[in-house]
């Protein structure tokens, strides 16, 4: 777009992310709240540690499952994404209007927000992570400086992967009143195939061959796999080959969705 | 030239209906019923720039489906809109950048921070230098006295002062077209003036095209030379104020005191008495013998005061109002709502 260079667009991010931060301390005490209801990856880690506890299950000793579980925590934070349910409620009360009257793409000022999220789950929960990762015995990670850099890339793949597809769902308030009921389903199945309720390697056979491809994966296990370093080189390229392709094709998804549904859009409510 | 032309806008939308209760829900559910709701109904005009133009009609006349059409918000069902030399439903961010919609019944300041996070927020997204963004707040502030709101939480400031932070947050940015969607609904009577002052204002200084629609007509009465009037999506008149009150109300209003206690029914010879207190009586006058019959009272009646005025606005718009409904009922044209399918 003409006019409209990078450092304008990063001034623009940070105004929003200052402005996010800004309600973010505001509502901290629920925010907090909220994120421990974030939990449920430990209580999955209870569950398979008492199944390890007379030897490892697979492949994964109770060592692992609490590195493993550890990392979902984290990731699960990390990449926590309520778009759907924010567009939901401003398609269908018409709040989108005021966004779309700024010169400025709504998503930015969608995922602005997010970002301060981000950043103030990341002050809170990293150290915490880091502590229990030294204190408690038995977790290992497979911690070298591009295992680092893959992890930290890889988890930005996974916010970016869940927000994208929440985005699309979302942009169907345009269509029908109940959007969110799909992102519930669709996180069922993110719950099983993602790597939440057990780590992938130990579905079925048949399950986990076709999960190994799925978005899904790349949403949550994907970065954990890494970290614990279970990966080779090939499973790695072809593993962010596949990020690639997810990534492309649902931000087109999302960009082809957010036109059409700009059309039927009744902007109601005033 | 003008800066804002519309032509043939229509603008339908596709309403399922629903029986209330649980068995009407069940009988959506199996098969929707449809019906068109013509918001917008072949309407044209144009505007040119520095006008200030009063948008009137009833509720659901069609109003602030036009004012998002203008803006961007919503696509035309067909026609051809024009703002600026732009296509408002593109939303290019040149465009955004020199247009503004203040709706009244919606806000853009944050709830529960201050209203200077939002104007800051603001001057990033609409790319306003530093200087141009300092010198349009300090007017700003000046204008609508905002300094003692600026850092108070918006949850925490009164209607009135929250529609000055609302109106500013829009202007910001200095917009060449204002569309206000009652920009005074819910206020009292002094913050209206002010605001209704303000806007003048703005448009003095800056030249501003500015659409306004208001259920207040004083508002109206006292911003706009021109009128557009609207019902049913379709256009009634669209033309001078003053004009407007001359061709639908036939008769003027004189207002008599008399100097002495009198028959009313003596006053009936002149014209209809519509109102009478004590002394002071009101009659409507045909238009055209309105000097002749005040010239009359004055030598036959005891007269301590008289004025001749117009009737008020209101009962002339909704004369204009009522003729239209004559009309569509004489043409036989249905009403949206019974239309099915």
């Amino acid at each position: 777009m003409p006019g409209i260079s990078r450092f304008d667009m990063l001034k623009k991010y940070l105004a929003l992310i200052r402005r996010g931060l800004g309600l973010i301390l505001e509502y901290r005490v629920g925010m907090i709240i909220w994120m421990l209801t974030g939990a449920f990856p430990l209580i999955m880690l209870a569950v398979w540690l008492s199944l390890a506890q007379d030897g490892p299950i697979g492949s994964y000793s109770a060592g692992d499952f609490v590195s493993y579980y550890l990392l979902a925590l984290y990731l699960r934070m990390m990449t926590a994404v309520w778009v759907a349910w924010e567009l939901d409620n401003d398609i269908r009360h018409g709040e989108l209007s005021i966004k779309l009257l700024h010169p400025l793409n709504p998503i930015h000022e969608y995922i602005s927000f997010n970002l301060a999220d981000k950043i103030f789950r990341f002050v809170l929960t990293t150290p915490l992570v880091v502590l229990v990762a030294l204190l408690v015995p038995g977790v290992h990670y497979a911690l070298n400086p591009l295992n680092l850099v893959l992890f930290v890339l890889a988890t930005a793949v996974a916010w970016y992967l869940r927000y994208v597809t929440q985005y699309t769902v979302g942009l169907l308030a345009f269509w029908i009143s109940q959007a969110t009921t799909l992102q519930d389903i669709i996180w069922m199945f993110f719950l099983f195939l993602g790597g939440t309720i057990a780590p992938l390697e130990l579905l079925p056979d048949a399950v986990r061959a076709v999960a190994t491809y799925l978005p899904f994966r790349f949403m949550m296990s994907f970065p954990i796999e890494i970290m614990l370093g279970r990966l080779s080189n090939t499973d790695l390229l072809i593993g962010f080959a596949l990020c690639a392709g997810w990534l492309a094709l649902f931000h087109l998804i999302s960009i082809f969705v957010w036109r059409r549904g700009l059309r039927s859009f009744s902007a109601y409510g005033a | 030239m003008s800066q804002i032309s519309v032509e043939h806008l229509k603008k339908y939308y596709q309403v399922h209906q629903k029986e209330p209760g649980f068995t009407g829900s069940l009988k959506s559910f199996v098969r929707r019923k449809y019906t068109d709701v013509k918001a917008v109904d072949d309407l044209s005009f144009s505007i040119v720039a520095g006008e200030i133009v009063g948008f009137l009609g009833p509720n659901g006349a069609g109003k602030t489906t036009t004012l998002k059409v203008l803006s961007g918000l919503l696509y035309p069902t067909s026609g051809a809109v024009r703002v600026l030399n732009f296509i408002p439903q593109e939303r290019r961010a040149e465009y955004l950048k020199q247009i503004t919609l203040v709706m009244g019944q919606k806000q853009q300041l944050s709830w529960d921070l201050p209203a200077l996070e939002t104007f800051l927020v603001n001057q990033a997204i609409y790319e306003i230098p530093h200087t141009q963004f300092k010198s349009t707040l300090d007017e700003l502030t000046q204008l609508l006295e905002l300094a003692p709101l600026l850092k108070k939480q918006v949850r925490k400031l009164s209607l009135g002062e929250r529609m000055k932070c609302e109106l500013a947050a829009a202007l910001l940015h200095r917009p060449k077209v204002l569309f206000l969607d009652e920009p005074t609904i819910g206020l009292d009577v002094t913050m209206q003036t002010k605001i209704r002052q303000f806007i003048g204002e703005y448009n003095r200084l800056h030249g501003a095209t500015v659409i306004l629609t208001s259920h207040y007509m004083a508002d109206v009465t006292a911003l706009c030379k021109r009128v557009i009037v609207i019902d049913h999506g379709k256009l009634l008149y669209d033309g001078d104020l003053a004009a407007l009150s001359a061709r639908i109300a036939p008769h003027k209003l004189i207002k008599v005191e008399l100097s002495s206690p009198l028959d009313g029914h003596r006053l009936e010879d002149y014209g209809e008495v519509i109102r009478a207190r004590g002394q002071r009586f009101d009659l409507l006058i045909p238009r055209a013998q309105t000097s002749e019959v005040a010239a009359r009272m004055l030598s036959e009646l005891p007269i301590a005061d008289v004025t001749i005025e117009e009737p008020p606005i209101e009962q002339v718009i909704t004369r204009v109002f009522e003729e239209a409904a004559e009309a569509r009922r004489d043409a036989g044209i249905k009403d949206d709502a019974d239309d099915e399918d």
